[in-house]
């Protein structure tokens, strides 16, 4: 009886937090989109104090396996379009539109001893390489740069095998990446542009990778089958000027080139 | 014939509630895969790696938790009060901490850039990204849930059979290795194997320590993580593999556990 006494208040204090009558909205998103639809999404119900975003960060691969099995989401941004193509086929989403695309960037620790200059440098022995594990679309990106690498003679295969066996992990998502460069436990990683922002930029620094060669992600957005009338407007907003405006400042580049 | 009571009903209810909960889900992975496709699966490369470094790490930490692990819960079995309970709180530790947590942890302990990692690079040691960190991991977090369980077998043991040797002249060391351990031989072997099932099943402190890179730190665990990724079929194969691995430990344990040897 004691514990009633204690626990129920508490539910009833938890209960009050969640808004009454606030529409919800679902939006299932890629990780690396992580930092820049939060700011949108704050910025959105800023403006539309009617509507609660709740995001589901993870790779894309992950939550196209989640949406399959029935997770609930109003809109999808995958960075990557081949889990998108999966669920068009399945008939889970209607047909996506482009908002942003990305491409890799090399990102090497400012403390690194001799400091990291230019891509051929990875190659030394011994040095500490993260990229993402090849099913997700990070890790696909990486292996068709190294593709492009060992093709062109300025770099050639040599080089692209010393990186490979620098290799220490293959982690399943770009931010974890991120974090083991930023902890210190790895020299070098492939990530996205948009990953290098101002938060990591005492700690990491790109290093410039051949434009021919970096390949270019997109990020393809749908609404799911039976989304509700407020996905919608986020949906609208996402590529409005103030949206578009948050995703630059984050390394992001515009759908449609300019 | 008696009625059963409502309050019989209730225990019976719910205990066929729970099972549900725990069987339902492991028929259904099992179902989600033939066993030829599960042999299929022995053949394929990158499943050998995984399963290959799963039980080498596994059978690497075994002897460590043991050495580390058999002392202390002896030595733990005959502290009394105040003593006793503070220090069954630190084993408790790592149980009660998220396995994600457990790993930022250990990095940042043993890490590069970690407490202890700087002392150990200079041995030339670098852990994370190493089976060595898988090993540690598995030793962090399995070692204390061996002692907790063989303190009890420890404390199980009657003191007068330790106590009539030591009067025969036999020293502390000769009747812990020739009185006690006999005693306790078969439920240390359980727990040996149950240690084993414990250390293939982590996931969260291994990703977050070790990394993971196939052949070298990507355990069977890590291994269906990543196949979740892109091939569903393949992670339902890959986890009703390792549970099958798991329920042949838990057989082991039970046919040779402590357990039968009571009426």
């Amino acid at each position: 009886m004691k514990l009633l006494r204690i626990l129920l208040p508490l539910l009833l204090l938890l209960g009050s937090l969640a808004p009454a009558g606030a529409a919800e909205l679902s939006v299932f998103a890629a990780s690396s989109l992580g930092e820049a639809l939060q700011e949108i999404a704050n910025a959105y119900q800023a403006e539309h104090p009617g509507t609660r975003i709740s995001l589901n960060f993870a790779g894309s691969q992950t939550l196209a396996a989640q949406l399959e099995r029935g997770a609930p989401a109003d809109l999808l941004i995958a960075a990557d379009p081949e889990a998108m193509a999966r669920l068009e086929r399945a008939g889970l989403v209607e047909p996506p539109r482009l908002l942003l695309r990305n491409r890799l960037a090399l990102a090497v620790r400012n403390d690194h001893q001799p400091p990291l200059q230019t891509l051929a440098e990875l190659g030394r022995p011994g040095l500490l390489l993260v990229i993402g594990n090849p099913q997700v679309p990070v890790g696909r990106y990486t292996r068709r740069l190294f593709a492009g690498l060992a093709d062109d003679p300025a770099y050639g295969p040599a080089l692209v095998q010393a990186l490979e066996k620098n290799i220490v992990s293959e982690e399943n998502r770009v931010k974890a990446i991120v974090a083991k460069l930023l902890l210190g436990e790895a020299d070098a990683g492939f990530v996205y542009q948009s990953d290098l922002s101002a938060a990591t930029r005492e700690r990491l620094r790109a290093i410039p990778l051949p434009d021919q060669h970096n390949p270019e992600a997109s990020y393809p957005l749908a609404r799911l089958k039976g989304a509700g009338p407020a996905a919608d407007d986020f949906l609208a907003f996402l590529f409005s000027p103030a949206a578009q405006a948050i995703f630059a400042r984050h390394g992001f580049l515009p759908g449609a080139a300019p | 014939m008696n009625r059963p009571r409502p309050f019989t009903l209730l225990l019976l209810g719910c205990g066929a509630l729970l099972g549900g909960l725990i069987l339902l889900p492991l028929l259904a992975l099992l179902l989600k895969s033939s066993p030829s496709e599960l042999l299929q699966l022995l053949g394929n490369t990158e499943v050998r790696l995984a399963l290959w470094v799963t039980l080498l790490s596994s059978l690497c930490a075994l002897p460590l938790i043991f050495l580390l692990g058999l002392p202390s819960a002896y030595g733990l079995a005959r502290c009394r009060g105040k003593l006793r309970r503070s220090l069954e709180i630190v084993l408790e530790l790592p149980m009660v901490m998220p396995p994600v947590v457990a790993g930022l942890a250990l990095l940042l302990a043993f890490g590069r850039r970690g407490l202890v990692g700087e002392l150990l690079n200079s041995f030339g040691l670098r852990l994370p990204f190493t089976l060595g960190a898988v090993v540690l991991a598995i030793l962090f977090v399995v070692t204390p849930y061996f002692v907790r369980r063989t303190t009890l077998l420890f404390d199980g043991i009657e003191r007068k059979f330790e106590e009539a040797a030591m009067l025969l002249g036999a020293s502390p060391w000769q009747s812990f290795w020739h009185v006690t351990l006999p005693l306790v031989r078969r439920g240390l072997f359980a727990e040996a194997i149950m240690a084993l099932a414990q250390g293939i099943g982590l996931f969260g402190v291994v990703i977050i320590f070790a990394g993971n890179l196939p052949g070298r730190t990507q355990t069977l665990s890590l291994a269906i993580y990543s196949a979740f990724e892109s091939d569903p079929q393949l992670a339902f194969g890959l986890g009703s593999l390792l549970l099958l691995i798991s329920l042949l430990l838990l057989a082991a344990v039970r046919l040779l556990g402590p357990g039968e040897e009571r009426p």
